[in-house]
């Protein structure tokens, strides 16, 4: 299947949720309300109020566009260099990424389930896993674009068939 | 140390400035040609491009309205900022080698002069060009007037500028922008980011390292207060709630490979094998800097809900607080030098690429041909950009905002519904058809407009610039499976392949 049509079918996953999120009944506060004492503050208010109705939306609206982010990465390398380390580096970042979007909706949902809350390196555990899993996730991919540059990113032989075309259009330029 | 905290603050502000002048002066013996003004040559080192990167993409509201929106509604914002890495990577991987390519087979100037390279369209070169004028508007008024706060603020804190207007604070600061600007061009632009990027990681990790020491126990000491007023503030959603952050998520780390102040400096490194090195260079220059953005937000949240320092009047005022109440006045002079850096290294990429699409693209769409004397008419054209962004600035702050938040509009947002489609379809797929590049680019413009203009609500806080990003790439693909294949010319395929 190429490569467009999954990202099409993802694109079309995220267009349903949004439509989806249009439908669903909407709280009062589902983007926070005024802090009870302090001006310029918001609050978060009844927090399973306004998950509930979108939680299931949610989850497969960022799960679709984690893949699709991983799809698009896929499609940014050249298909001559598709290679097998290509495919690990760019699916164990996405499944990564997945894995912490999952860790922070799961932690979460738990969280305003039961109204247990533990805290791991300065945050409670749904917020540390954005705060690190997010940034940390992403660059996995920055990691495998230096440790992968010239295995299918830049190769030896790409650079050289570089500089051949410059030469091959620069020629043809000054002859016009 | 306190009697020298303003003298020390406007001391490193001076400095910076005086910096900035010199780099015009050195830069304008290097600017020979348009080429020169709008891309450096295409000879720029990979230390230089990454900071530039990162220092133009963290801008003054990575510096002010960042640190502001976590103390407004605590952990939300932290969608946008913690998905750079990501958004470099998607950036670098999808665009930053094919564009590089194309500029150097092509002699492309600007962004405009690859997407109508790319599509063979001078309609989509037209439309580039006019997306980004509009956007720059809108981005160089607001950078304008956060410059002519900040200076009014610290100047008028002395007793010699006590009563000193903000018209003078944005005639004195954007003629400092401007001087640099239209003498050295990008290169100017690009050797103050380098300083400017430098100046806003040292400020990052600094204000970090002062504010998980403001509690004795850290920062999570910061969240038990916090979680005691409002647990969802401080939970992965924040006050905003899901729906608004998953949109920033996609909007944020997509809408990067859309920025051309960002895309653009993607074709001026002289090697392109330096990609591998200012990818990693502007990824870890972004975190550190948004550092700053989020222990700011955070610990002032904190302390003001705790009740240890008065609430502030206005969210944006939540960094100048912090400095002045827990920074040591040394630090307090680097971030408030960092805080110039960040708004002027942002401003000066988007004077560079909306002079380029004023005096290079448009004349180029509608004539077939470019100006004569293009690297004089450049010049022109950024101060007569800068004279307009000045009048939208004033006119927003003293008569009426309605135009300045239209064109503001015309923001991230826009920017990455109009042209990521074209750009990171464009350059990997060559089934992309011009058509598509056409209708992508004309419907997200009126998405956003007509969200904006008519105050669409839209449930659970989705953000229009979301919207008609998903719209946009949906439209692009459809629209170019649906139209007969067209043929490329011969340079751009082989560019393809590569």
């Amino acid at each position: 299947m190429k490569l467009i049509y999954i990202i099409l079918l993802l694109l079309l996953i995220v267009v349903a949720c949004v439509f989806g999120v249009f439908l669903v009944s909407e709280p009062v506060a589902s983007t926070g309300l005024s802090h009870p004492t302090i001006d310029a503050i918001r609050s978060g208010g009844d927090g399973l109020a306004r998950f509930a109705p979108v939680s299931d939306i949610a989850l497969l609206m960022l799960s679709a566009i984690v893949v699709m982010f991983g799809t698009l990465l896929y499609l940014g390398v050249s298909e001559r260099r598709r290679t097998l380390q290509c495919k690990a580096w760019i699916a164990a970042g996405t499944i990564g990424l997945l894995l912490i979007w999952w860790s922070i909706f799961g932690t979460y949902s738990l969280f305003l389930n039961t109204g247990d809350v533990r805290l791991m390196l300065g945050f409670p555990l749904p917020t540390a896993f954005t705060v690190y899993g997010l940034w940390l996730g992403g660059f996995v991919f920055v990691i495998a674009y230096v440790v992968g540059f010239r295995w299918f990113i830049y190769t030896m032989e790409d650079e050289t068939a570089f500089h051949d075309l410059v030469e091959k259009y620069r020629r043809d330029r000054d002859n016009n | 140390m306190e009697a020298v905290r303003q003298p020390i603050i406007l001391g490193a502000l001076l400095v910076y400035v005086l910096f900035c002048v010199a780099v015009g002066i050195w830069a304008m013996g290097r600017t020979k040609s348009a080429g020169d003004f709008f891309v450096a040559g295409r000879s720029l080192g990979p230390a230089v491009v990454g900071l530039a990167i990162f220092s133009s993409t963290m801008s003054g509201f990575g510096f002010v309205g960042g640190p502001g929106l976590v103390y407004s509604t605590g952990i939300s914002s932290l969608w946008m900022c913690l998905t750079s890495p990501l958004g470099l990577a998607l950036g670098f991987y999808l665009v930053a080698k094919r564009i590089r390519i194309i500029a150097e087979i092509r002699d492309t100037m600007s962004l405009p002069d690859v997407v109508a390279a790319r599509y063979d369209s001078e309609a989509a070169r037209f439309l580039t060009a006019i997306t980004i004028v509009l956007g720059v508007m809108g981005y160089m008024a607001t950078q304008i007037l956060a410059m002519a706060i900040v200076l009014k603020t610290l100047l008028s804190s002395t007793s010699m500028f006590s009563e000193i207007s903000l018209i003078a604070c944005a005639i004195i600061s954007t003629t400092v922008l401007l001087f640099y600007s239209v003498t050295g061009g990008i290169i100017a632009s690009v050797y103050t980011d380098l300083i400017q990027g430098s100046v806003m990681v040292v400020a990052g990790v600094l204000v970090f390292f002062t504010a998980i020491n403001v509690f004795d126990g850290g920062m999570q000491e910061a969240s038990m207060i916090l979680f005691a007023d409002d647990p969802e503030s401080i939970m992965p959603f924040g006050t905003a709630g899901i729906m608004t952050c998953i949109g920033w998520f996609f909007m944020f780390g997509l809408g990067l490979a859309g920025q051309p102040h960002v895309i653009t400096k993607m074709m001026m490194n002289k090697n392109l094998s330096d990609n591998r090195t200012i990818l990693p260079l502007s990824a870890l220059g972004y975190i550190m800097t948004a550092l700053l953005w989020i222990s700011i937000g955070l610990i002032m949240r904190s302390v003001v809900v705790a009740g240890i320092e008065d609430p502030l009047s206005a969210p944006d005022q939540a960094a100048a607080a912090f400095l002045t109440v827990f920074a040591h006045p040394a630090l307090a002079g680097i971030v408030f030098a960092g805080l110039f850096a960040a708004i002027m290294s942002t401003a000066d990429s988007f004077l560079n690429i909306g002079a380029a699409a004023i005096i290079h693209d448009i004349p180029r769409a509608i004539r077939g041909r470019p100006l004569d004397n293009e690297l004089q008419w450049a010049r022109w054209g950024t101060i007569g950009l800068c004279v307009i962004a000045i009048v939208f600035a004033l006119y927003s702050y003293y008569i009426n905002n309605r135009l300045v938040a239209l064109l503001g509009a015309f923001g991230w947002g826009t920017f990455a519904a109009a042209i990521v489609p074209v750009v990171v379809f464009g350059l990997n797929w060559q089934r992309a058809a011009k058509e598509a590049a056409i209708a992508a680019i004309a419907s997200s413009l009126l998405i956003n407009f007509f969200i904006e203009v008519a105050d669409v609500p839209i449930p659970y806080g989705l953000p229009g610039g979301f919207l008609a990003l998903v719209s946009s790439l949906t439209i692009f693909i459809v629209v170019s499976l649906v139209m007969p294949a067209a043929e490329l010319k011969p340079d751009i395929r082989d560019a393809m392949d590569l």
